[in-house]
């Protein structure tokens, strides 16, 4: 596929983000704290009920479609793939094989650390890269992580979420899988300007399809038990969509400021309050 | 003489604050250090019960309940995972009282059923444990006064699982409120989960209410069979007690 052809492609899920955004508006920025708000409207006996813990997703009928064949091709192609790999490929084996993937995403990483303006990111992902790279043979090892280098893997998507861009309507997209508008824009952008798929495509045309092809795999067995548990739920649709749209939402949340239980006789602050008056006692 | 009464002064005033804040630091410690061990506590059991192969399926999820009743907070866990309905739950128990209607209240039912969802949903899971390790790395105060826990599940197939733990602490002893698996909070997802039920069942026959419940134990019972049938898998042979 021509650059042309990927800019154009990229360019649609842009504009349908930015469609998105003014049809349905932003919903809470990623990077505000979790907070579930409900509001009632009472008009006369009809009581009209606006819940924003209901999903977002006024495609779910197509989005169940797309669901039912990405289902299919599960069943099909990649489960029993990945059952093989698992099967074959011994822990540490694949242990090396997700290292060595997760290298080359590095370069993607330190691209949006720059577009978020992350020095710290920045710095930490070019460490991360060539300390694996040169003393990890090729990212097969994550020396990095030993030296207190921990992955800080960043995308568009993640951009466009600190930028204060809401999530938009649940997308269910052909063999990608669970998304939403903004995060499929940001993995159409991140495919567009990867250096590392010009790199394989210089090598070979069809190295690209296979990293790819070893990323599905790869994801898929660090899942395997999650996914094939959400496949046995009620309504596994529905299942993915909450699933992802929480995780979202959590990844660029900071998780003591969830909206959480309360015990009903324990009131904001008292907890610490109690337990130091009975160390006092104690001692 | 007036210069050593004011080093002997600000000497005082320094003394005084290392032993307020020594003091300060050590109750911080200390509250951390419990709330640490009690998931501790917790990780250390489910991975004796899980590990444990002399143990059926249902042995498995009695041990489970037992936890759940000990070191969670359900009954708070549940009204509010029920979000803005818990209004409507309460409003259906006065008239459950006034009419003074045998049985269960519609709150109650709602416990005892949501007690049973927990325990099938998480022990349909039991058949995937496959030596993983758990460490309690620390811990901090969160703004409304829980401790959070933080945790680390060491996988052999994967890499690791953080689950951060809220907790509060309810008659002397700490209480779990939450468990924030990869940042997804269970009890927010529940909620949703929940909040999408109620939806559905908005126009149902029988009423919200009924319906809902008739859902979460539909959901139960489904949950309950995918758990045998994954015990029955990894045993080679059914060791469901047939004394349910």
């Amino acid at each position: 596929m021509t650059f042309l052809t990927r800019l154009l492609f990229c360019s649609c899920y842009l504009w349908a983000l930015i469609l998105n955004s003014s049809v349905y508006g932003a919903d809470i920025p990623s990077s505000q704290p979790v907070h579930e708000t409900h509001e009632i409207i009472a008009d006369g006996d009809n009581e009209e009920e606006i819940d924003e813990g209901l999903p977002n997703d006024p495609l779910e009928p197509l989005n169940r479609v797309i669901f039912g064949i990405n289902q299919s091709f599960d069943a099909a192609i990649l489960r029993p793939v990945t059952h093989a790999y698992i099967g074959l490929v011994p822990a540490k084996g694949r242990k090396a094989v997700g290292n060595f993937l997760q290298n080359l995403t590095e370069p993607i990483s330190l691209l949006n650390h720059g577009f978020q303006q992350n020095g710290n990111g920045m710095k930490v992902t070019v460490v991360r890269f060539f300390l694996n790279t040169f003393m990890g043979f090729f990212g097969l090892f994550d020396v990095a992580k030993e030296c207190g280098y921990d992955a800080q893997k960043q995308g568009f998507m993640d951009t466009l979420a600190k930028a204060g861009l809401g999530p938009g309507p649940y997308l269910v997209l052909p063999l990608f899988g669970p998304s939403n508008f903004r995060d499929a824009a940001g993995l159409a952008a991140d495919w567009v300007y990867d250096p590392v798929y010009y790199v394989l495509k210089n090598q070979n045309k069809n190295l690209p399809y296979f990293h790819l092809g070893m990323k599905a795999v790869d994801l898929r067995a660090s899942v395997n038990d999650l996914v094939d548990s959400m496949n046995k739920s009620v309504d596994p649709y529905a299942r993915y969509r909450l699933l992802y749209s929480e995780y979202r939402r959590g990844q660029n949340a900071n998780v003591e400021e969830y909206d959480a239980p309360v015990p009903d006789n324990v009131q904001p602050n008292q907890n610490i309050k109690e337990d130091q008056n009975a160390s006092h006692q104690t001692s | 003489m007036h210069l050593t009464k004011l080093l002997r002064f600000w000497m005082i005033c320094f003394c005084g604050l290392v032993l307020f804040y020594s003091t300060h630091a050590n109750e911080t410690k200390h509250t951390h250090k419990e709330a640490e061990a009690t998931i501790k506590k917790i990780g250390e059991y489910m991975i004796e019960v899980l590990s444990n192969r002399a143990l059926t399926q249902d042995d498995k999820e009695e041990k489970f309940r037992i936890l759940l009743r000990q070191d969670f907070d359900l009954k708070a866990i549940g009204e509010f995972t029920l979000g803005r309905y818990k209004t409507k739950f309460k409003a259906a128990d006065n008239e459950h009282k006034q009419s003074a209607k045998a049985g269960f209240s519609p709150l109650e039912q709602f416990h005892k059923d949501f007690e049973e969802l927990i325990v099938e949903m998480y022990a349909s899971q039991f058949g995937n444990y496959k030596d993983q390790k758990f460490s309690v790395d620390h811990s901090t105060n969160g703004p409304d006064g829980a401790v959070f826990v933080y945790s680390t599940i060491i996988r052999t197939d994967g890499p690791p699982i953080e689950i951060v733990w809220r907790l509060f602490k309810i008659d002397s002893q700490y209480k779990v409120m939450d468990a924030i698996v990869a940042k997804v909070s269970m009890s927010m997802s529940q909620r949703r989960e929940f909040a999408e039920i109620f939806q559905k069942c908005q126009r149902d026959k029988s009423g919200q209410i009924p319906c809902f419940l008739t859902e979460i134990r539909k959901q139960a019972e489904h949950f309950d069979k995918i758990g045998n049938a994954n015990a029955e898998n990894n045993s080679g042979h059914s060791i469901k007690t047939a004394n349910k």
